[in-house]
C-alpha cells in the first residue's frame, strides 16, 4: 500500500525525483518489514532485543543509554551553535555561501570567494529566519578569508573560535552552512564527519585562494557550504570550509573537503578588522628537501632575510617556533602568515653554527583584476540600463575598487577606529579595568635589572586619570618624568623642562608609566591622538593586534595588545608599546607582563625595555612593592630624593 | 515491552562499537576512538606511483601484507610502466616489482626490497559485520605527499554481497562477495587503500572505481580480506602469473545472425553442439536480450559483452522465444581459437 502511494510521486521525466522516490520506497519497505517483524516478535512474546542480540553482538541497556547520551550531547552542541551560522547572500539576495558570527557585535567569518561573488554588502540569513544586512570589513584573497559585519541586532548569537592545533586525524567534526541554498527558512544544514587529514596543502593560483596547513574532512562540503564553520564537538569553530576535491563528477562532495584552520584565521583577524585588502607574507626564499635536511634552495639577495644573514644552503631548523623536518612544512606554515608578520627562523650554517633570524615578511602581490569590457555605446540613445542592471554595475564597480586598491593599508578609517575601540574595550573587559569615577593613585617601587643584575630603581606614581610621575634612577643617574594631564616634564638635577609629545613617545621610561596610567581612561592614550587598528602582529612572542595613535601632524605611537593567551583563549591585554614598528632604533620598545591590580588600579608587575622585532631584552623592571597614594601630586614627593623638593617648589611658584 | 523502531535498530547496530569505546575511555576523549586504529593503519599503508596514460591516474594506494615488503594494491595503468614506486609511511621511496596480478579480483601483489615490520596478517576469517564502523585510509586525489599521513574517511559496513547481477563484467569481473561501505572511497588514487575496523583490523582493500553507466553513480566497496588471503597464497582459482595477466576468454556456444548491419538484433543463428548454450536448451531464432546485467539490443552489444566473459564465469542469459522470456544460467567454457 505504502509503496503504491509513493509511486504516484514518480515522474519518469525527472530522473532525480525518480531516484528519490525509489530511495523512499525502499526505506518505507524496510520500515514496514521491520515494524511487522517487531510486531510479530511481540505477539510471539520474544523480546526484540534478544533477537538482535542473537544476530549481532550483545548490546546492553548501558550501551543504549550511552549511545543516547552521546547523541543528546551532539544535538545539544548543534543547538548551541546553530544561531551563529549565517547564510550569506548578496544585495540582490542571490547567493552566496555561508559564514559564522564570532562576536556578539555581528562580525562574521566567511570566504573571500563568497564575498567576491556576493559583493561588498548584502544580507545574512540566520536560524531565526530573518535576514540581516551585512557590510564587508576586510578580505584576504590569498587565504580565502573575509570578515563581514551583520547589523540590526543588539546582540548576535556567536561561536567561539577554537584552537586548530589541537585537532587530530579521526576527530569528529561537523560542518554547518547552506549547501545548495536549501534552507528557505535560513536554518542551516549540519553534516557530520571526521577529520581526514591535518596540515594539508591545497594550492591556488596567482597567490590567491591557497589553503596551507588546512584541515581535510569527510564531513560533506557542497556548493553553498563555502565560508561556513567547521566545528569540533565542543562547538568551537576550528575552521572555515571553503573547498573540496572534485574532478570528473561536478562540484559535489566526494568525501574530501578542506577547511582553513582557525589558527591561520586568528593570525589574520586584526588585519581584516583594520579594513584591509590583506596580502600574504613571503620570505622571498625557498627551501627544499636535500639529504634529509631542509635547505635554502633559492633566495632573493635583496630580501630582508638575506640581509639578516640567510644564505643558499643554510639548513632550516625551526620556523615560527616549530621544528622543521620537511620543506612542505615550511611551505604550509608560511601560507598562514600575513604580510609584515615578524617571522622567526632558526638556521644552521655550513660550519654547524646556528643563527636566529627575525624578519618581517613582505607581501605577495595579487594581479590587478581585469576591468570588465566597456559596454559598446548603444546606437539607440533611449536604451537606458534598467534598475537591475544599474545595481549589478554598481556592485561590480565596488568589488573592482576593493580588489584593485592598494593592499595592506587601512581602507576605511572609521572601521579601523571602531575595531581599535573594540580591542581596547575587550582588554578592559578581560582585565576588569573599570573607568573609575573618582581618581585613584598608587605608588610602585620597582627594581631595574640588566643581565639579572640590579642597576637601578624607580618610584612610579600612577593615577587613573593618566597622570603619572617616575623618579627613575639608572646607573647612578636620577631623572624625574611626569605627565600632569596636559604636558610631559623631565627634571634632571634642578632643571625641569617640558617634553614634547614626540620626545615622550621616544622615551621608554616615560611611556612605560604613561601607558599604565592611561589604562583607566575611557580612551587610553587619547592625548596622543586618534586610535586606529593597524593590523596583526606578534608581541612578546604571541599573536597580537597592533593599534596606532595618530595626531594632527601624523605623528604616531604603537600599542600591541595580545589577542589570545597561551591556552588559545581570546584574552586581550596590553603587552607592548613603542613609537617604532620594529623597535630597532633609539627608542626601542617596552613590554608589559603580569598585569595585576592594587586597590582597583591596574599595573604590569614586570616590564622590559626591548630592542628589535626579536625583542632582545635591554632592561627588566620588576615591581617590588605597591602602596596606596594620595591623588594630589603634591604628595608625590619622596624625602630622600634630592630634586623632589625643588620640583614641589617649582610647582608652588 | 519495548517496540523497537527501524531507526532505533539502525542506531543500535551502527553505534555499538562506539558505545564500547566510550566506556573504555574517558567520554571527553571520544575523539580518541578512531585515532588508534588510524595511527596503526598509517604504518601499514603506502602510496603507489607509476605510469600515467592520458587522463588515467598514475597513482594508487597499497597495504603491506608481510614483513618482507609484500604489498597489495589494485590493478591499474600505473602498474604498466617501467617502474612502480612505493612510498612508505616514513616517507622513503622504494621501487617495487610486480609479483602477481589477478584480472578478476583486479588485485596486484607488489614487493619492495625493505623490511616492513608493520603489516596486516591476512587470514581466511572475515572481519567486520554489517553496521560496524570502518575507517578507510587512502591517498585519494594525491592529497598526501611524501611522509604526510593518508586521508581518512569514516563509514559503516553496509552489506556483504556479490554485485554480479547489477553490473557488467567489464565493470567488475569478480563474482565473489564484496564489502559495501558508505564511506566515499570511489575516488582517484583511493583504490588499494585499507578499510579497517575501529579496533584496527583489516576488513579489506578499497576497490577500483565502479561507475554505473546507467545512473552515473559509484559503488564504494572493499575487496574482502579472505579473498586477498587466497590471492596472496596463490590459491585463487583465476590466479595468473606475471606476464600472463589475462584470464582465458570464455565462450557460451551462441552464434548470432550476421546480416552485415551493426544494428541487427541478436537472434541466435546457431548453437554449438555440446556447448553450455546447447545444454541449457537455447535454440536458433531465440532473441538474446540480456547477458549478465547488460542489455543486448544489437549484435554489436552481443560481441562487446562476449569479449569480457572469461572461462568458468557464470552469467545469466535472457532470451525471448515467441511470447516467453527464458532465463538460463550458463558457465562459459574455453574459447576455441
Amino acid at each position: 500500500m505504502l509503496t503504491g502511494q509513493m509511486l504516484a510521486y514518480s515522474n519518469p521525466n525527472r530522473p532525480a525525483d525518480h531516484y528519490k522516490t525509489r530511495t523512499k520506497m525502499s526505506f518505507f519497505r524496510t520500515l514496514f518489514l521491520v515494524t511487522t517483524f517487531a510486531t510479530v516478535c511481540c505477539w510471539a512474546g520474544i523480546s526484540a532485543n534478544s533477537l538482535i542480540a542473537q544476530e549481532e553482538e550483545q548490546v546492553t541497556a548501558e550501551d543504549i543509554e550511552l549511545v543516547r547520551k552521546i547523541e543528546a550531547a551532539r544535538i545539544e552542541v548543534v543547538k548551541k551553535v546553530v544561531g551563529s551560522v549565517v547564510a550569506v547572500y548578496g544585495d540582490d539576495r542571490q547567493g552566496g555561501g555561508s559564514g559564522v558570527i564570532i562576536h556578539p557585535n555581528g562580525i562574521a567569518l566567511t570566504n573571500h570567494h563568497v564575498i567576491q561573488g556576493a559583493g561588498v554588502s548584502g544580507f545574512g540569513g540566520l536560524a531565526d529566519g530573518k535576514l540581516y544586512p551585512w557590510k564587508l570589513i576586510g578580505t584576504d584573497p590569498g587565504g580565502d578569508v573575509a570578515i563581514i559585519q551583520l547589523e540590526g541586532k543588539e546582540e548576535f548569537p556567536w561561536s567561539k573560535v577554537g584552537d586548530s592545533d589541537k585537532v587530530r586525524v579521526g576527530d569528529w567534526a561537523f560542518a554547518m552552512g547552506n549547501p545548495f541554498l536549501l534552507a528557505e527558512d535560513q536554518y542551516p544544514t549540519v553534516t557530520l564527519g571526521i577529520v581526514s587529514g591535518i596540515e594539508r596543502y591545497q594550492g591556488g593560483s596567482a597567490h590567491q585562494l591557497i589553503y596551507g596547513n588546512c584541515i581535510q574532512i569527510d564531513s560533506s562540503i557542497n556548493p553553498g557550504n563555502s565560508g561556513g564553520p567547521l566545528f569540533n564537538m565542543a562547538g568551537e569553530v576550528i575552521g572555515i570550509n571553503g573547498r573540496g576535491s572534485f574532478r570528473d563528477r561536478g562540484r559535489v562532495n566526494v568525501g574530501l573537503g578542506y577547511a582553513i584552520s582557525s589558527n591561520q584565521i586568528k593570525n589574520f583577524i586584526p588585519e581584516l578588522l583594520a579594513s584591509k585588502l590583506v596580502e600574504h607574507g613571503t620570505l622571498d626564499a625557498n627551501f627544499s628537501d636535500r639529504d634529509g635536511k631542509v635547505v635554502c634552495s633559492t633566495i632573493n639577495l635583496d630580501s630582508p632575510a638575506a640581509q639578516m644573514g640567510l644564505e643558499l644552503g643554510d639548513e632550516l631548523i625551526e620556523f615560527e617556533g616549530r621544528p622543521i623536518t620537511h620543506a612542505n612544512q615550511f611551505t604550509n606554515l608560511i601560507c598562514t602568515l600575513p604580510e609584515t608578520w615578524p617571522a622567526k627562523l632558526v638556521i644552521k650554517k655550513n660550519d654547524d653554527t646556528t643563527k636566529t633570524i627575525h624578519v618581517r615578511l613582505f607581501g605577495l602581490p595579487y594581479p590587478r583584476p581585469q576591468q570588465p569590457a566597456e559596454r559598446p555605446p548603444s546606437g539607440d540613445d533611449d536604451e537606458k540600463p534598467s534598475e537591475e542592471e544599474k545595481r549589478q554595475m554598481e556592485k561590480q564597480a565596488a568589488m573592482m575598487k576593493l580588489l584593485s586598491g592598494d593592499p595592506g593599508i587601512i581602507r576605511d578609517e572609521e572601521i579601523s577606529k571602531r575595531f581599535a575601540k573594540f580591542y581596547i574595550d575587550r582588554w578592559k573587559n578581560d582585565s576588569q579595568i573599570e573607568n573609575l569615577e573618582n581618581e585613584k593613585a598608587i605608588l610602585l617601587t620597582d627594581k631595574i635589572y640588566r643581565d639579572e643584575k640590579q642597576v637601578g630603581q624607580q618610584q612610579l606614581w600612577i593615577s587613573t586619570t593618566g597622570r603619572f610621575k617616575t623618579i627613575w634612577e639608572l646607573d647612578g643617574e636620577s631623572t624625574t618624568y611626569e605627565f600632569d594631564g596636559e604636558k610631559f616634564y623631565k627634571t634632571v638635577g634642578d632643571e625641569r623642562k617640558t617634553m614634547s609629545f614626540t620626545e615622550a613617545k621616544l622615551t621608554p621610561p616615560v611611556y612605560q608609566g604613561f601607558c599604565m596610567a592611561s589604562a583607566h581612561r575611557e580612551n587610553p592614550l587619547d592625548v596622543f591622538g586618534r586610535m586606529l587598528l593597524d593590523g596583526s602582529d606578534k608581541a612578546d612572542s604571541r599573536i597580537a593586534c597592533r593599534l596606532k595613535t595618530l595626531d594632527d601632524r601624523d605623528d604616531w605611537f604603537y600599542l600591541w595588545l595580545q589577542t589570545y593567551d597561551e591556552s588559545g583563549q581570546l584574552n586581550v591585554k596590553l603587552t607592548k608599546a613603542s613609537s617604532e614598528l620594529n623597535a630597532d632604533r633609539n627608542g626601542g620598545a617596552v613590554t608589559f607582563a603580569d598585569w595585576t591590580s592594587h586597590d582597583g588600579v591596574h599595573f604590569a608587575k614586570t616590564r622590559a625595555f626591548v630592542d628589535g622585532i626579536g625583542e632582545t631584552v635591554r632592561l627588566t623592571i620588576k615591581n617590588d612593592s605597591v602602596e596606596d597614594s594620595s591623588t594630589s601630586s603634591d604628595s608625590w614627593v619622596v624625602a630622600d630624593v634630592n630634586n623632589a623638593s625643588s620640583l614641589s617648589r617649582e610647582e608652588n611658584q | 515491552m519495548k517496540q523497537p523502531t527501524a531507526s532505533m535498530i539502525i542506531i543500535l547496530i551502527a553505534l555499538s562499537p562506539f558505545a564500547c569505546a566510550a566506556q573504555d575511555e574517558d567520554s571527553s576523549s571520544l575523539n580518541g576512538f578512531f585515532r588508534k586504529a588510524i595511527k596503526a593503519a598509517n604504518a601499514k599503508t603506502v602510496k603507489v606511483y607509476g605510469a600515467t596514460a592520458g587522463r588515467v591516474d598514475g597513482y594508487a594506494s597499497g597495504v603491506i601484507v608481510s614483513n618482507d615488503g609484500k604489498i597489495l594494491t589494485m590493478q591499474g595503468v600505473f602498474l604498466d610502466g617501467s617502474n612502480v614506486r612505493v612510498i612508505t609511511n616514513d616517507g622513503k621511496t622504494h621501487y617495487a616489482s610486480i609479483l602477481r596480478r589477478d584480472r578478476s579480483l583486479q588485485v596486484a601483489l607488489l614487493k619492495i626490497e625493505a623490511e616492513t615490520p608493520d603489516y596486516y596478517e591476512l587470514t581466511d576469517e572475515e572481519v567486520g559485520k554489517k553496521g560496524d564502523w570502518v575507517v578507510t585510509l587512502s591517498n585519494a586525489f594525491k592529497v598526501a605527499d611524501g611522509v604526510e599521513p593518508m586521508s581518512v574517511n569514516l563509514g559503516v559496513i553496509s552489506l556483504r554481497t556479490s554485485i554480479e547481477a547489477k553490473l557488467t563484467p567489464k565493470d567488475v569481473a569478480y563474482r565473489g562477495q564484496l564489502v559495501l561501505i558508505d564511506a566515499i572511497t570511489s575516488n582517484p588514487g583511493a583504490a588499494g587503500g585499507a578499510v579497517v575496523t575501529a579496533e584496527g583490523e583489516l576488513v579489506g582493500l578499497i576497490g577500483k572505481v565502479i561507475n554505473s553507466s546507467e545512473t552515473n553513480t559509484r559503488l564504494n566497496y572493499a575487496v574482502p580480506r579472505s579473498s586477498l588471503a587466497k590471492f596472496v597464497e596463490g590459491k585463487l582459482s583465476t590466479v595468473a602469473d606475471a606476464g600472463a595477466t589475462d584470464s582465458e576468454p570464455g565462450d557460451l556456444g551462441i552464434r548470432v545472425f550476421r546480416l552485415g548491419g551493426r544494428r541487427a538484433p541478436a537472434y541466435i543463428d546457431r548453437v554449438v553442439p555440446g556447448s553450455p548454450a546447447a545444454e541449457a536448451g537455447l535454440r536458433p531464432d531465440d532473441l538474446v536480450i540480456r547477458i549478465g546485467g547488460d542489455k543486448v539490443a544489437t549484435t554489436s552489444d552481443f560481441d562487446k559483452i562476449m569479449k569480457t566473459i572469461n572461462k568458468d564465469q557464470e552469467v545469466i542469459v535472457l532470451v525471448t522465444r515467441g511470447n516467453d522470456v527464458i532465463r538460463v544460467p550458463l558457465v562459459a567454457t574455453e574459447k576455441k581459437k
